[in-house]
């Protein structure tokens, strides 16, 4: 298969300032810290991991909304990281982002139809007429009334905003889109419906997706691949099925056995994590999950762990493999 | 209003077309309406500017054509709010005194606003080392209280309308710039700024068409009340001499013309133009506060 975006390295630290006025003691947010993966063209790659683990700042990084402090990104074969923001424009109409707040993510001053043509306009997809008709097909393509469109978002729910913002975001005509845990504001009933949409379509567009969520639960019936982040790191990479089946990382071990199964009745053993996950400032040291790992050894107090090829579609870093 | 069964609203509105879209500008229209007092401050100041603008056709006299055999006469018939010290008319003075005063108000907050907006929205949206610049002349400016610095200025240029509307715009900028950096700040991290970033908008439109649509509310707001704040603020350099120069009339010199007289009850001198003055306040503080309640979603309340 071919690859759409190759990362590799990836780093982000954000500068805090600790002390006194005088002295400029800096210590770094460790946010993403050195990481890799690739997104196939038509797959669609799932980032999972708890809040502050660096997975939203990953898909900011994607798209320049923060600025790396290392690491290449490599899209549709352009290294992405050494161009400056003019040259880095054009490819922006391959490359969108969905939001995860669909109340903050469209302007309450602008109508559906401006927001949805801003971009239309701005890359000259469409001019004059053919506009307001790209406009309207793209508001039954995301399955909204094209008579809505002279309205202004505080007009709709949550589910149907979270549409306008997947409108905008194909106006383009995109490669890849990176959602960022685009259903976790909505009610449990609408993140199906927003699901099925975002899977329907990347059958009819050809899209990538890189899905970050919170929740093992909704990347499970999305996703064909994906990446476990703990801390800035990703610690586990693997297709679906064997991550589900066989998760190797004791993290990810974790966090699938606390997926609920519909059985009540059912035995399980849930590994329950001791402890809140640590600062990204002061990271602990070898591997950043050693004080909640019930198989910590010495080595793992010690040396970092690298991702590990077990084979041929499942990588993990962790000293047990 | 008449009352309906529920149940018949329900099947009706099932079966209806859905309502045509009620825009921003309409949410705002109907709440402004039905603030009375807003309404009320409107309709005031809108009756100044129609005063200021049609003065020279409804004033009964020159408002510099002296009368010395008229001089000091009570309100009357033939001069409805009296006359002054040279028998100039005093109702046609405070129609004059209403084209200068409003037009010292309106200009130089018209210049403060552009020159606070765009100093505050480059603090905010650039940030960093612009905004330490152009915050700190800001606050030097604001170190000082707003009549003292006038006064200090007028003293160093001279007394002038033009140099009254300077002064004025200078005292009012950084209250407009701060209110915009601020409003510039909280809006920028919203994610449909962001959102603007992803599909490549290029930074100014980004700050034009996206962070200061939204901070359009705490602007005009502020320059509202700024008007009144600049009205009293030429009245008092007017007062104390260093305003517009005689014979011109405005609020302040009327009432400045007028102050040695009252306590020989001549009253009409200085009450007519304070009333005058009193009135403009409080119709362009109804005015901004009820354009604070208007523009603000939250407190629009329930149509959201």
């Amino acid at each position: 298969m071919e690859k759409l975006l190759e990362v590799a390295g990836l780093k982000k630290y954000f500068p805090i300032r600790k002390g006194s006025l005088f002295s400029r003691d800096v210590k770094y947010v460790r946010a993403v810290d050195d990481v890799s993966f690739d997104i196939y063209k038509g797959e669609i790659l799932g980032l999972v991991g708890e809040s502050g683990s660096g997975k939203t700042t990953t898909g900011r990084l994607l798209v320049r909304l923060l600025q790396a402090t290392a690491g290449d990104i490599i899209f549709d074969g352009k290294d992405t990281q050494k161009m400056s923001d003019n040259e880095f424009r054009p490819l922006r109409r391959d490359m969108q982002f969905i939001f995860q707040d669909p109340y903050s993510s469209l302007n309450p001053r602008l109508t559906v139809a401006s927001t949805i043509a801003e971009p239309i306009r701005l890359h000259g997809v469409a001019t004059g007429s053919d506009v307001d008709k790209r406009v309207a097909d793209l508001m039954e393509t995301v399955g909204l009334n094209p008579r809505m469109a002279s309205r202004y978002p505080h007009e709709f729910s949550g589910g149907q905003r979270q549409r306008i913002g997947i409108a905008r975001a194909l106006a383009l005509n995109p490669k890849l889109i990176i959602a960022d845990e685009p259903v976790s504001a909505l009610d449990v009933s609408i993140q199906a419906q927003v699901l099925n949409l975002l899977h329907k379509l990347r059958s009819d567009f050809g899209l990538s997706y890189l899905f970050i969520a919170h929740d093992l639960n909704v990347v499970q019936h999305l996703c064909e691949r994906i990446a476990v982040m703990y801390l800035g790191k990703l610690v586990e990479i693997a297709d679906r099925d064997s991550l589900y089946a066989k998760p190797l990382h004791p993290y990810t071990q974790a966090l699938t056995s606390a997926i609920p199964v519909p059985n009540p009745r059912a035995k399980r053993d849930r590994i329950l994590l001791k402890g809140e996950i640590p600062s990204p400032v002061n990271p602990p040291s070898g591997c950043h999950f050693h004080p909640r790992c019930q198989f910590a050894t010495e080595q793992c107090r010690q040396v970092v762990p690298t991702l590990k090829k077990v084979n041929e579609t499942h990588s993990v870093a962790c000293h047990l493999y | 209003m008449t009352t309906q069964d529920p149940a018949i609203v329900v099947v009706a509105a099932d079966t209806q077309e859905p309502p045509p879209p009620r825009g921003q500008l309409q949410l705002f229209v109907d709440a402004f309406a039905s603030n009375k007092l807003a309404v009320a401050g409107l309709i005031v100041f809108v009756l100044a500017i129609l005063v200021a603008l049609t003065a020279d056709f409804i004033s009964p006299y020159d408002p510099n054509a002296q009368d010395l055999g008229m001089r000091l006469l009570g309100p009357s018939i033939t001069h409805w709010l009296g006359t002054d010290q040279y028998g100039r008319d005093l109702l046609s003075r405070v129609i004059h005194g209403t084209q200068i005063s409003l037009m010292v108000g309106v200009i130089s907050i018209t210049v403060a606003t552009i020159c606070g907006v765009a100093g505050g929205a480059l603090a905010g949206y650039i940030g960093g080392f612009v905004d330490d610049i152009i915050m700190r002349c800001m606050d030097v400016l604001l170190a000082f209280p707003a009549l003292i610095l006038a006064i200090g200025i007028l003293a160093v240029l001279g007394p002038s309308i033009f140099n009254v509307i300077v002064v004025i715009a200078v005292v009012s900028t950084p209250q407009l710039a701060r209110i915009t950096r601020s409003a510039v700040l909280t809006q920028k991290e919203e994610e449909y700024v962001q959102a603007a970033i992803v599909i490549g908008l290029p930074m100014y439109v980004r700050l034009f068409k996206h962070v200061l649509l939204n901070c359009l509310a705490p602007i005009t707001v502020q320059a509202t009340l700024l008007v009144a704040n600049a009205i009293i603020v030429e009245t008092s350099l007017s007062f104390l001499g260093l305003g517009v120069r005689p014979p011109t009339p405005t609020w302040g010199t009327i009432l400045f013309e007028g102050k040695d007289y009252i306590l020989l009850g001549m009253w009409w001198m200085s009450v007519f133009p304070g009333i005058a003055i009193i009135l403009a306040m409080l119709g362009l503080n109804l005015l901004g506060d009820g354009l604070r309640d208007a523009l603000d979603p939250k407190i629009r309340g329930a149509d959201a």
